[in-house]
């Protein structure tokens, strides 16, 4: 029975897993096969992606979500580790209330807030400008770089802090030398982890950006109302790629504060 | 190097008076245990002292100087926590210098004194690791050094030695007072544990319920209780409770609750509502037929007779009064059998009259 459950289980997350991933690698092998409509037989070639890099509007495109992403990460990092730390100064009652406020969008479509944000904008008589897309991302990527500081302050040791207040340290030496390197490698997840999400917006940028002006999923979409050419599949490839490289990195620092941290071999 | 005084030193949480209204003046280079369960406000109290809690009432003055509103960091402070709280990045070597470096000490003078301090709790060559790859003893002095190396007006403990365990324990309690010693640093030390703060402290402070119970030398505090509680929390205690019925010289026969009783004991008049306590290891228990003549006592019943080495410890069936009785050694006793007639005694000066 517990055998047979066991593969049973087994089984279910291999077709998961399966779902999950064949669409994606059959996407990156597609990227390098030479049929223009993605069939058979399977022909490699490099072309699709020197045609990317001679297609201005998708690289233009890039460059916008990359910029945006990045703002949005760096603000939603900065903002989280105000926020958080902040809150330890307030009562629990009102540290909650603020908390399931700013919690919030996480829980409602993104479709409703860039509506709710354009339609707020057209009233106040402003036009859609870049300034409204980067709030609209802010606002809905904060929860995930206040989610995973949170989970790293709560583990933290106020004792650490009230031992250097007690050796003369001024709050703000407390911060530097106590806090921030304790936090730091959860920061720069969490705010790594906005800047996917931003970068992977499609329903708010769709709403708020100005006319002509396109991010990389807006442009992906809009491309394949014409036809689904394999340079959509390069470009997700190399987005696929820095994806795992970033992550990669992010790994690699939080590994080695953590290591630096617990000294040395562990 | 600090005189401490606390002057009706109140904190107050919601609905609970955590701390109620504390007196207590220490001198200069003294060694204070502030004992008491948890909850009784001992923490908070060490916390309004370090400046991390504000008191909603009272104040706390170094060398008559009110503090209350000068802030952690000037405040000129030594603390240890439970948890050691050693900075988890920095070299031990880095934690100790911690201190120093925000004083602006001249960075010609930080290694000398670091390495001092770090000589005066063993740990010279252990400066260059990380805490984590220290033993919990070993975080400890190093806690107890960082602490010391910027020659605090006063050190606090808050159940510094509690997370080591019993061995380790013993000796950094010896290791500590001779630290202490050599440093003449006027020191408040909180824990719930009795043995420590006996074996610690020139003065112990029992606190109950947000209040000082009492305040004392071990041995007074010990031997000269002054009420249920504090006789009851510093070590075991037999108690008689009743109204004395009548009173001579070394005995006083109790109504109690369940029945008249005759003890040894002094200093009560007769009509009186009395209590009395009798430490374990001050009560005598004879066989039947060793009893001794002309003296006063309860006859009962052996209940638990346990043999432990250094001490034989002897539960008796008074009535309905349960005695415990702790013999030293006992190398010689006869073991006593379960419902064997016995009868137990002791020392009228031995039964301490208590408040309540």
């Amino acid at each position: 029975m517990n055998k047979k459950t066991g593969i049973l289980g087994k089984i279910l997350i291999i077709c998961v897993l399966l779902y999950l991933y064949v669409p994606i690698v059959v996407l990156m092998l597609l990227s390098f096969n030479e049929s223009r409509y993605n069939s058979l037989p399977f022909k490699f070639t490099t072309h699709w992606y020197q045609e990317l890099a001679a297609d201005a509007e998708l690289i233009n495109s890039a460059k916008n979500s990359l910029l945006l992403a990045l703002l949005t990460g760096i603000v939603c990092m900065v903002l989280a580790t105000f926020f958080i730390l902040g809150q330890r100064y307030l009562s629990k009652r009102t540290s909650g209330i603020f908390n399931s406020l700013v919690m919030m969008p996480m829980s409602i479509p993104w479709l409703i807030i860039g509506l709710s944000i354009l339609l707020m904008v057209r009233f106040m008589g402003f036009s859609k400008s870049m300034f409204f897309v980067a709030m609209g991302h802010i606002v809905i990527s904060l929860p995930y770089s206040l989610l995973v500081l949170r989970a790293r302050v709560s583990s933290l040791d106020k004792s650490l802090e009230e031992m250097s207040a007690s050796l003369g340290a001024t709050p703000w030496t407390t911060f530097r030398r106590v806090t921030f390197p304790a936090i730091a490698p959860a920061m720069l997840a969490g705010g790594f982890l906005s800047f996917l999400i931003s970068f992977d917006n499609f329903p708010i940028s769709y709403f708020l950006m100005p006319n002509g002006i396109f991010t990389l999923p807006i442009e992906i979409q809009s491309s394949i109302k014409f036809g689904f050419t394999p340079e959509i599949n390069a470009i997700s490839t190399i987005i696929i790629g820095i994806s795992l490289v970033v992550l990669a990195l992010v790994g690699i620092i939080m590994r080695s504060n953590i290591k630096a941290m617990l000294g040395g071999e562990e | 190097m600090a005189k401490v005084t606390l002057k009706g030193l109140t904190k107050i949480y919601g609905k609970n008076t955590v701390v109620d209204h504390i007196e207590l003046t220490v001198e200069n280079g003294t060694l204070v245990s502030i004992l008491g369960p948890s909850g009784c406000g001992k923490t908070t109290t060490l916390r309004m002292l370090a400046g991390f809690e504000a008191p909603d009432d009272g104040e706390v003055l170094f060398d008559d100087q009110p503090v209350g509103k000068v802030p952690v960091n000037k405040r000129g402070i030594g603390m240890v926590f439970q948890s050691y709280a050693l900075f988890p990045h920095m070299t031990v070597f880095q934690n100790v210098a911690y201190g120093l470096e925000q004083r602006k000490v001249p960075k010609a003078e930080i290694e000398p004194q670091v390495m001092e301090a770090l000589r005066t709790v063993h740990m010279e060559e252990f400066r260059d690791r990380k805490p984590k790859q220290l033993s919990g003893g070993q975080q400890q002095r190093v806690a107890l050094a960082r602490a010391l190396v910027i020659k605090p007006k006063v050190l606090l403990l808050d159940e510094s030695l509690s997370a080591l365990d019993k061995k380790l324990r013993v000796e950094m309690q010896t290791e500590l007072r001779r630290i202490l010693e050599e440093t003449h640093v006027t020191t408040f030390f909180v824990t719930h544990d009795q043995e420590e703060a006996m074996t610690l402290s020139d003065t112990i402070v029992v606190m109950h319920d947000g209040k000082i119970e009492q305040t004392g030398t071990p041995r007074a505090v010990y031997e000269k209780p002054v009420n249920r509680f504090v006789a009851d929390f510093l070590g075991k205690a037999n108690f008689f409770e009743g109204t004395v019925k009548a009173a001579d010289a070394d005995t006083i026969t109790l109504e109690t609750e369940d029945g008249t009783i005759t003890i040894p004991a002094r200093g009560a008049e007769v009509g009186e509502k009395v209590l009395y306590a009798v430490r374990p290891e001050k009560i005598e228990v004879f066989d039947e037929n060793e009893k001794p003549q002309g003296k006063a006592g309860l006859d009962g019943f052996a209940d638990r007779f346990v043999y432990k080495g250094n001490l034989t410890t002897c539960t008796v069936n008074c009535g309905s009064l349960n005695i415990l009785s702790e013999m030293n050694g006992g190398y010689d006793r006869k073991e006593l059998g379960r419902g064997e007639k016995v009868f137990v005694t002791w020392e009228p000066e031995a039964a301490v009259r208590l408040e309540d």
